[in-house]
């Protein structure tokens, strides 16, 4: 490949923090922390519900 | 590159901070040290399988039993006393099994899991620019499928101990751990391999900052949750209606598609070990030394991240997220993640040669 590994790298940084600073400006916050299992029906890390 | 880092890390911190207040920047900065640890220990799971597997090297998992056990120490308490911060629990499923599986696969063609794509993206690796898409694309995909494959079997989650009896729990729990972390050790000691003290002292300096992040944010550290939501919003942006998705619409996921990605605990966590990883390298002088691999070893990188996205997904975490986590929380699932990554593992391993590995 004729682009460097380096330059892909500073490439990429930009764009995730691009993409960062858009999420940031265009998403409402609750100003509180939150995981998916803080879900009232969570039974899981990612808030699957319990099967049962 | 080491100037650019720094303001990115500022202005990420400020953006946190905006965001989720103190206790956020608190967590990316813990993120930021870990994937300094993590990049200057090495401190690779997949490794760790691969030499169990390969070598009969028995020290890497007694390493990562260590870890569990030390977070367990202080999980468990703060779990079963209700102290405000909750064990990683999960579902024993034919999800859990499955997924575990396909993980250990690609974990080995990967040649990293979820930290270990974490730390050495940040820290300039080339292979895991291939990877790290590969397992965000994964990890949508995963997230598509586990509401049915959950449908296909799936028992509420397993807490391992005595109902009624706190200190029995506490005592089978802490056995099971330390007891099998000794096996382990022994049976390295017996052939003749000396325990590192450098791994040693930078597991406990790992799980005493495990054990931090879980105080402050109330869970254990996962890693995979960011990349589903990183690609969830990215998915939204292409697009497609993915909220419209059975998974996309749990209480959990849905307010991480809505809310900014800094408000969510494993995003947070996640861009602290780029960042952090990405720091030390830079002042080490090793950032992206290293020329591309071979093209077939890019290809494996991504086959394995889209395997670990999806596995990830399905079995409830990686690594970090499903077996440190679970088996310290003292659930079943933690355990039986580790012998079905192990199996695929094995796989993997026996598919290394054909992407051009030459050390199995």
């Amino acid at each position: 490949m004729s682009i460097s590994p380096r330059n892909i790298q500073l490439i990429l940084f930009c764009i995730l923090f691009f993409l960062l600073a858009i999420d940031h400006l265009t998403s409402p916050t609750t100003k509180n922390l939150a995981a998916p299992a803080d879900g009232a029906d969570a039974c899981a890390p990612c808030g699957a519900p319990c099967p049962q | 590159m080491l100037i650019l880092l720094c303001i990115a890390a500022l202005v990420v911190a400020g953006l946190v901070s905006l965001d989720t207040g103190r206790d956020g920047v608190i967590l990316l900065f813990l993120g930021g040290i870990l994937g300094a640890l993590f990049l200057y220990f090495q401190y690779g799971f997949a490794s760790g399988w691969r030499q169990l597997i390969t070598h009969g090297d028995t020290r890497p998992i007694g390493y990562h039993f260590l870890l569990a056990g030390l977070c367990s120490l202080v999980f468990l308490p703060y779990h079963y006393l209700g102290l405000g911060a909750f064990g990683s629990i999960a579902p024993i499923s034919i999800s859990l099994i499955i997924g575990s599986f396909i993980f250990g696969i690609g974990m080995q063609l990967a040649n990293g899991c979820g930290s270990g794509v974490l730390f050495s993206y940040g820290g300039g690796s080339a292979r895991m620019v291939f990877a790290l898409p590969g397992f965000v694309f994964g990890s949508v995909l995963g997230s598509l499928a586990l509401p049915p494959v959950l449908a296909w079997g799936a028992l509420n989650p397993v807490a391992i101990g005595i109902p009624q009896s706190l200190l029995g729990t506490l005592l089978i729990n802490f056995i099971l751990i330390f007891g099998l972390m000794g096996v382990f050790f022994l049976i390295a000691y017996k052939k003749g391999r000396s325990l590192s003290v450098k791994w040693l002292v930078g597991t406990a300096i790992i799980a005493i900052i495990c054990s931090l992040v879980f105080i402050i944010s109330g869970h254990p550290w996962g890693i995979t949750f960011g990349f589903t939501v990183w690609g969830g919003k990215l998915a939204l942006l292409a697009g497609m209606p993915i909220d419209q998705a059975e998974f996309w619409q749990w209480s959990g996921p849905a307010l991480a598609l809505k809310q900014s990605v800094f408000a969510d605990v494993s995003s947070l966590m996640d861009f602290g070990m780029i960042i952090g990883a990405g720091l030390l390298a830079c002042i080490s002088s090793s950032f992206a030394k290293q020329p591309w691999p071979p093209r077939r070893q890019l290809l494996a990188a991504v086959i394995g991240g889209i395997l670990m996205g999806i596995g990830a997904r399905l079995a409830f975490g990686c690594n970090i997220g499903a077996f440190i986590a679970g088996v310290s929380s003292g659930s079943l699932h933690g355990w039986l993640w580790a012998i079905f990554a192990l199996i695929g593992s094995w796989i993997g391993i026996k598919m290394r040669p054909f992407f051009g590995f030459q050390d199995r």
